[in-house]
Parts: C-alpha cells; structure tokens; sequence
C-alpha cells in the first residue's frame, strides 16, 4: 500500500493514481490531475503511454532520484490542493483570481517550512517542473532576502562569506548605481515620514 | 549546511524576478558563487530602468540639478509627474541603466527631452559615483552591439564623417568635468530604422564612435582609464 499523505488521499476518489517514488525509494501516489501540474510526469506520462487511465492503473512507479521523501511528501499536498486550478499560462487567474481560502492555504503552507526544508522543495518542484510552485517558493524565498543586509542574509541561508575583505571592499564599489539608490530610498522614506507628520498632527 | 550555495541558475532567475534591483545585489554580494551571477550576467533586473538625469543650464554654464529616477515596467513605464522643472533653459543629460533584455548596451547614454515623464528627486553625487557612472556607462558601450545600435555619442569630427553618408539627425549633449562643469559636446545618432543602408552604415561606424566616446572622456575626465 502506498504511503502517500492524508492530503492526497481526499482526493483519490474521482481520480485514477500515479505512482512515484522518492529517492529513498519510498512509494507515494497522487491524483492524476494533480500529477499533471508537474511538466516533468507529464513528459514522463507521454514517453511512456501513460495517457490513458488504464495505463497509468497498471503503471511502476515513477523514480524521483533527484526528490526526498520529505520534499515529495510536501509536492503532493500542493499539488493535489491544486488539482483543479488553470494551466500557469494563464497568467491572469494566477495574479489576480485565486480565492482567499487558497491564497491562505498556501501562505501556511509556505510558513510551515524551515529555510532548509524551503530551499529543498525549491529544487524538487524545480526538478518536477511545477510552475506554480516555483513561482510560490521564489517569492517566499525574495521576501526572506528583502530589505536585509548582506550580513543578515547570509546568516538565514547559513551562506559562507568567502570573500577576502579586499574583495568584500571592491565589490562594494563595483556598482555605483546602488550608491544612488540607495540615497534615492532614504530621501523616500525621509518624504513619506514628512508627509504622515502632519496628518497624524491634524 | 550552506543553503543557496548551490543555487542553479534558473532557480535564480525565479527569485530574482520578486526583487527588487538593491535586494539582488546585496544577495549577491553575499558569496563568490553568487557573485559570479552579476559577472556572467546571468540575470536580469526585469523591473526597472534606471536613469541618472544631469539638469545644465546652459547660460549659467552650471549644473543646476543630478537626480536619478526609476521606471516600473509593470506599470507603463516612468511616471509622470508635474515636478519636473521647465526644460527651456536645460540641457538634459540622461545616463539610463536600462532594465531592457534587448541587447543594447546595459548602461547607455541618453537624453530625454519631454519633461513629462519624471519624478525628480534631488541628489548629491560626488566624483567617485560619477565615476562610477560613467565607467558603468563606458563598459556597456564597449559591449554594444552596433546592429542594433542608436543612441550612440560620439565626437563632432566622427559624427559629421558618419553624417556625410548617412544623413542622420543628431541632437547635442554637454559633457561634464569632474567638478560637474560642462565641458564638452556629444552628439546622438538617431537609428534610421527604414533604410538599410543607414543601418549597414552604423554597423561600420560603430567602433570608431565607441572610440570617440572614449576619447571624449578621457579628455575630460582625467580619472578614466579606459
């Protein structure tokens, strides 16, 4: 019997199952539908005429050498909670559209994960080609690296400073336009400060 | 264990594109790896254009004004704005990081005359910045790939070689010393995009304006060692 997670199992009743198995040679399943929001299964299931339910009944399981067990378990809940979502191209529905209870869903399920644990499903859902995920784990990574300093960045990524200090100083000046924009922000800030003064005096 | 260590590129570009152009260089400069995206260019700041606007009043010979402003693509372009003084007693001189993924220079030289599009906020720059600036500039020009190219400055000589042939409408810039002084002219060369000829012309013509803008400045900026 697979392992798959509760998540994917809701799910099963309306759909046949795809077969995968992670690279600790653990074996999960999910949907069909949802299976098909990976470029990577869809391109499997193509190759391998899995194009029909029968087929992918009698299917072996898809080997994910490249996706923990932990980082699969992870794809599958998002995938199966958008098995009935549009294609990514349709750019429009995936900006503006989503209801909030997804939109909701999805940021808990983004906060449930470590840095390490985030950085891994970025690979795996790199690695499976679901664009909707990517784009979600990009963002969730961006806004750890917003408005840090280089320092800070480095200690929430555990990233080694391997720069000499020589180096570390060359860069700095390696790109001037940062210098203005910098000041840019800072007499940005200064004028929205400026300008919530007297209206919190009123 | 190092997380992002090993960032594969396109993972890169996937969280470069929620960035803002400050937070992907300070990301960047965190580690070599990293690091060596912005000498590969691997990546592309896909938000924003960039443009330093150098304001001269041509009768005081003076700089009246440096400013920068930024453009977001994703809404229309640069904003428009009232506070933009009038341009009659101005020469603009624009120096634009362009966000563009054509493959024209990153940094270009440009002048904008409408006054309708910015938002101007005045700043300081001191010499090493202008430097800075104008070096950045320097490099992308030298990266030009002059099929494409237009907004190309070059020397008067050159540029009345060029035009003998080509016929092509030029405006004037002022050039600064390193004290903001203008001291000097530049020319741009408007691409003629209906005749082939033109273009073929340009293509030839382009390293001898590279090099004119090199001679330009080294003339006037004694810091340049390009």
């Amino acid at each position: 019997m697979a392992d798959g997670p509760s998540g994917a199992k809701k799910c099963r009743d309306d759909d046949v199952l795809f077969r995968v198995k992670s690279k600790e040679d653990r074996e999960y399943t999910l949907s069909k539908k949802a299976a098909q929001l990976s470029g990577t299964i869809h391109h499997y299931s193509e190759n391998y005429g899995l194009d029909n339910d029968e087929a992918i009944m009698k299917m072996e399981p898809m080997s994910l050498l490249e996706v923990s067990s932990e980082s699969l378990h992870h794809i599958i809940r998002w995938c199966e909670q958008h098995r009935n979502c549009p294609i990514w191209e349709e750019e429009k529905w995936w900006q503006n559209e989503r209801d909030a209870e997804l939109t909701k869903w999805e940021d808990e399920f983004m906060a449930e994960m470590t840095s390490e644990t985030l950085y891994n499903l970025f690979l795996a859902a790199n690695f499976l080609d679901i664009k909707c995920l990517l784009d979600k784990c990009a963002q969730s990574v961006a806004d750890m690296i917003k408005g840090k300093s280089v320092d800070e960045i480095r200690e929430i990524w555990m990233l080694e400073n391997d720069f000499t200090p020589e180096e570390e100083e060359k860069i700095k000046n390696e790109n001037p336009w940062e210098a203005i924009l910098r000041y840019q922000e800072q007499l940005e800030k200064e004028k929205e400060e400026q300008a919530s003064q007297p209206a919190a005096s009123s | 264990m190092a997380i992002l260590q090993n960032l594969p590129a396109e993972i890169f570009s996937e969280i470069a594109k929620h960035l803002d152009h400050n937070s992907v260089q300070r990301f960047l400069r965190t580690n070599r790896r990293l690091h060596k995206f912005v000498k590969g260019d691997r990546y592309n700041f896909a938000k924003v254009d960039i443009d330093l606007v150098i304001n001269l009043n041509k009768e005081k010979n003076d700089v009246m004004s440096i400013s920068i402003r930024k453009s977001d693509r994703k809404n229309g372009g640069f904003k428009r704005s009232q506070e933009f003084q009038s341009t009659t007693e101005l020469d603009v001189m624009v120096f634009r990081k362009s966000a563009s993924k054509s493959p024209l220079p990153s940094v270009c030289l440009t002048s904008i005359k409408a006054p309708f599009f910015s938002t101007n906020i005045p700043i300081e720059i001191n010499n090493e910045t202008l430097k800075g600036l104008i070096t950045d500039f320097l490099k992308g020009a030298r990266d030009f790939d002059a099929n494409l190219g237009w907004n190309i400055p070059c020397k008067t000589d050159l540029l009345n070689e060029i035009l003998v042939f080509s016929g092509q409408k030029f405006e004037t810039k002022i050039l600064l010393d390193n004290e903001h002084r203008p001291c000097g002219r530049l020319f741009e060369l408007k691409r003629d995009r209906q005749t082939g000829s033109t273009l073929r012309l340009m293509w030839t013509a382009s390293s001898l304006i590279v090099n004119g803008i090199l001679f330009t400045l080294r003339e006037n900026f004694d810091f340049i060692a390009v």
